[in-house]
């Protein structure tokens, strides 16, 4: 029974306390189901990603009918996804052909950016919204209509913990982290990096200059993610990016293949 | 802040099913949330208000019943309940557990009328 007004909310929780503002009205009574109205219990048992997850599974199926490599690339705010991207358009536009879904709150300021690279783009603003969902990858996907055999890259929002959540469909999930950021990341944001099949470790032009250890970084990210390889570039210079190139060109293998 | 979002499927989910059952009033909804769904429980209840002011669950109350978590040693096989989800195996000390419980995000029931 909960200690702020007796009412049953915690009954059947487990350390979660109901809030009691000293304005609480109540006006809603608590009251358990009356036999004498028409009050019932409905029993649901829905999982509230389901939607997500089904649109997302149909994503999936498109990609592969299409022996499209659809990437999903998430980081922090500024950790370089973008300069990572366009440094890579530029290299290796050529081999493949590519499309990118640009996703952020406001501006269409990455789009410009990928469009210069001479790549078809579809930025997604999502206002309020803190990441990308399926629903918005699926309508992107159809404007683009992206031809056979494309790599397709979303560029999620620059945020560490909600697009964890929401699967878009993608055959890899690229975490983009960079040295000017804490070597514990990986353990301070454990639900993202536990599913990265891949860490890009970016401004590693800087490691000179910060207290960034690349050694505590693997380590905190294997405690996580014993499976993540680790690819350390300057997107910026162009260290280190031909070992990305032959991952992503290793990835489009096995999704053309459709493994 | 996707607890927003999440709050408005709750809602969504809830209202629809209340509508097919016939149900003109919510009163109470309860969900399922795993310690490692990634969901903050006060910031649920926060957005749960906003959501469902001028709806047939408008002041209905939102009972967050947590899972704890459930784990697996990938070393050794040793299955336990870890306070946090990086933690490592009681068993053999190794770390590099799969988690087998504590994702859950999930309505479980609603009271109506």
């Amino acid at each position: 029974m909960c200690d702020s007004c007796g009412c049953s909310a915690l009954d059947r929780t487990i350390g979660v306390v109901h809030p009691h503002a000293d304005t609480h009205v109540h006006d809603h009574g608590h009251s358990r189901p009356d036999p004498a109205g028409d009050m019932r219990t409905v029993r649901v048992e829905a999982d509230l990603l389901a939607k997500n997850d089904r649109i997302a599974a149909a994503n999936r199926g498109w990609f592969a009918r299409g022996k499209l490599l659809v990437l999903n690339l998430v980081s922090s705010p500024g950790a370089g996804k973008t300069t990572l991207l366009e440094r890579t358009l530029r290299d290796v536009a050529g081999a493949w052909p590519w499309a990118v879904i640009e996703g952020d709150q406001q501006t269409d300021n990455d789009a410009r950016r990928i469009a210069a690279c001479g790549v078809p783009v579809v930025q997604i603003n999502t206002g309020t919204m803190c990441h990308l969902d399926a629903e918005m990858v699926a309508d992107a996907c159809g404007r683009l209509a992206p031809a056979r055999g494309t790599v397709v890259v979303i560029e999620n929002i620059g945020n560490l913990v909600c697009p964890a959540l929401f699967d878009l469909g993608e055959a890899v999930r690229v975490v983009v982290a960079s040295v000017t950021e804490g070597d514990d990341k990986p353990a301070k944001y454990p639900y993202m990096f536990e599913t990265a099949d891949l860490v890009v470790l970016n401004k590693c032009d800087l490691l000179p200059y910060v207290p960034f250890e690349v050694e505590r970084f693997e380590a905190s990210l294997y405690d996580v993610n014993p499976d993540a390889p680790v690819i350390a570039v300057s997107a910026i210079r162009g260290d280190g990016v031909p070992a990305w190139y032959r991952w992503l060109g290793d990835r489009r293998g096995v999704a053309a293949i459709g493994a | 802040m996707h607890e927003l979002a999440l709050s408005q499927s709750i809602v969504d989910l809830v209202l629809e099913r209340a509508r097919a059952e016939r149900l003109r009033t919510v009163t109470r909804v309860v969900v399922a949330v795993g310690a490692a769904a990634g969901v903050d429980a006060e910031a649920l209840r926060f957005c749960w208000d906003v959501v469902v002011e001028e709806t047939a669950a408008r002041g209905a109350e939102l009972l967050i019943a947590e899972v704890p978590l459930q784990a697996r040693c990938r070393s050794c096989g040793h299955e336990f309940e870890p306070a946090v989800v990086l933690a490592p195996c009681p068993g053999c000390g190794r770390s590099g557990v799969e988690l087998m419980r504590g994702r859950e995000l999930r309505v479980t029931s609603f009271d109506a009328e």
